[in-house]
């Protein structure tokens, strides 16, 4: 079957919220602000939005079908994404065929999560039942025990040293410096980075996202729609989707991006070289390294090397990674860290980032990777977004 | 000291966690079945942090992968002098640092 890309659609108006450390609010305040911001930006009233996809972990066990009655929303297309960090372009795949298909004209795709009190300990313990079976009773500390693992494997497999780590931390920090919404903006010293504490070996402080509240958003629509609307806006070239790869695998090594990066590149006819910058999931810069090499930005094994050798930062001459600051630098408000490189790459590739700006960038990868159920993050998504033109 | 595994009838291969549905063949007879306790140290990390405050005086304490002889691979407790990867071990039902059941694992040196 040959790749398609998605004709015709527009993606526009990317919205943070920003985000707080620990929120007074609930979880339907952030998901409603993003929606406001939505509405209020791109001046498509509430009553013109058909269609809607949420992702969010303490939205639970409320659906997105509450969203419609809480916001007042009457829509004919809705979806619920349970992906976490892969919810973004998956979000974007899904609402864009929806648009392609007529199935829906206007989709407001959203994320929120709150930290408040023990939500986050209450979240993990309600994670997953393989989590609370037989990865909850060793030590109760939430993700970082199971990338923990992970590092340990990848570092002794590549010879990979903590410095590679730390380079992909401190050139996000370099670029969440100039990201007015970003919680960690002190630029970041290799020697701070390797003087952190230990969380989980090898796994230190500044390798750990901050959990905290906050909410992100985006509109889907037809090109001819954003263009009448005068929004700048985002085409979709190209986008996967894939779920327990490699389950053979005794430790995770790589996402499902192996399985999927020809498609990618095929249906957008364009390949890793061409790309003007790259949004990873980046709850452990270990899973950059995974996205460098799954997504053929250098080969399996040699992400370390690579890190080495590019310059990472927005302003530099290599790879612009995490424009933004990635979550390492903004916190992680739960699933919303899924959404977290689409609106980031949207603002890119349309001009219009609140931080710095990627020189002439008019083509980008986006991926995400989420949802540890057990052992391993099961859910990997990439898109490829490229200015749009009128 | 003895492991036991969920265990597929028809397809006769084991898994973890524990499924009511064999992952490899869907059947649907799983039966907790004795199996060698013998494996390897995969990956293993030093915990410093915990979210349970009842854990943290325990600190730190080392969690492993371990590839048991079977190919199937579980999270245990290992004492950290023996987190070396390759390091071959004796998995067994026991308990961790603040009591609750848990999968223990020893280096067969010791
Ligand atoms: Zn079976």
């Amino acid at each position: 079957m040959t790749p398609r890309g998605y004709r015709h659609v527009a993606a526009a108006v990317p919205v943070t919220i920003p985000y707080v450390r620990r929120s007074e609010h609930g979880v339907y305040w952030w998901l409603g602000r993003a929606l406001g911001e939505l509405v209020r930006r791109s001046g498509i009233s509430k009553q013109e939005i058909d269609g809607l996809i949420a992702a969010s972990y303490t939205l639970r066990p409320d659906s997105v079908v509450s969203l419609t009655e809480y916001f007042g929303l009457t829509v004919r297309w809705l979806e619920d994404l349970p992906m976490g960090g892969a919810s973004g372009p998956v979000a974007l795949c899904r609402a864009a065929r929806a648009v392609e298909a007529g199935d829906a004209e206007i989709v407001a795709c959203i994320a929120g999560d709150v930290l408040g009190g023990a939500a986050f300990g209450k979240l993990m313990d309600n994670y997953s039942s393989f989590s609370r079976d037989a990865v909850l009773p060793y030590g109760i500390v939430g993700p970082n025990l199971p990338f923990a693992l992970i590092t340990r494997h990848y570092m002794e497999r590549t010879g990979a040293v903590r410095e590679d780590m730390g380079r992909i931390c401190i050139a996000q920090r370099h670029n969440g410096h100039y990201f007015p919404h970003a919680l960690l903006k002190n630029p970041l010293t290799m020697k701070e980075y390797l003087a952190a504490r230990p969380i989980a070996e090898p796994l230190h402080l500044f390798d750990c996202v901050m959990p905290c509240s906050g909410a992100e958003g985006f509109l889907v629509m037809s090109e001819d729609r954003a263009q009448a609307g005068g929004l700048p806006y985002a085409s979709i070239l190209a986008g996967v989707e894939r779920y327990n790869a490699f389950p053979e695998d005794k430790v995770q090594v790589s996402g499902g991006w192996p399985m999927d990066r020809d498609r990618l590149y095929a249906a957008a006819g364009l390949g890793p070289g061409d790309m003007h910058f790259l949004q990873a999931y980046d709850d452990y810069p270990v899973i950059v390294m995974f996205q460098l090499e799954g997504l053929g930005f250098c080969e399996t094994g040699e992400a370390p090397e690579f890190v080495r050798a590019v310059d990472l930062t927005a302003d530099g001459v290599g790879l612009p990674l995490n424009t933004g600051g990635g979550q390492l630098s903004l916190g992680q408000a739960g699933a919303v860290g899924g959404f977290v490189g689409i609106t980031e790459g949207l603002r890119q590739v349309s001009g219009q980032a609140l931080g710095l700006q990627v020189m002439n960038a008019t083509v980008g990868l986006v991926s995400g990777y989420g949802t540890v159920n057990f052992d391993r993050g099961l859910c990997s998504s990439a898109v490829i977004l490229a200015r749009g033109s009128a | 000291m003895n492991l036991c595994l969920p265990h597929c009838q028809v397809c006769a291969r084991s898994h973890w966690p524990s499924r009511e549905i064999c992952p490899h063949c869907l059947g649907h007879e799983i039966q907790w079945t004795e199996i060698e306790s013998s494996g390897s140290v995969v990956t293993a990390t030093l915990l410093h942090h915990s979210l349970e405050p009842r854990f943290r005086e325990h600190l730190p304490v080392c969690v492993a992968t371990i590839q048991l002889d079977c190919g199937v691979c579980v999270l245990v407790y290992l004492e950290p002098g023996d987190l070396a990867i390759g390091n071959r071990v004796i998995v067994s039902t026991g308990t961790g640092p603040t009591g609750q059941e848990a999968l223990v694992a020893k280096s067969v040196t010791r």
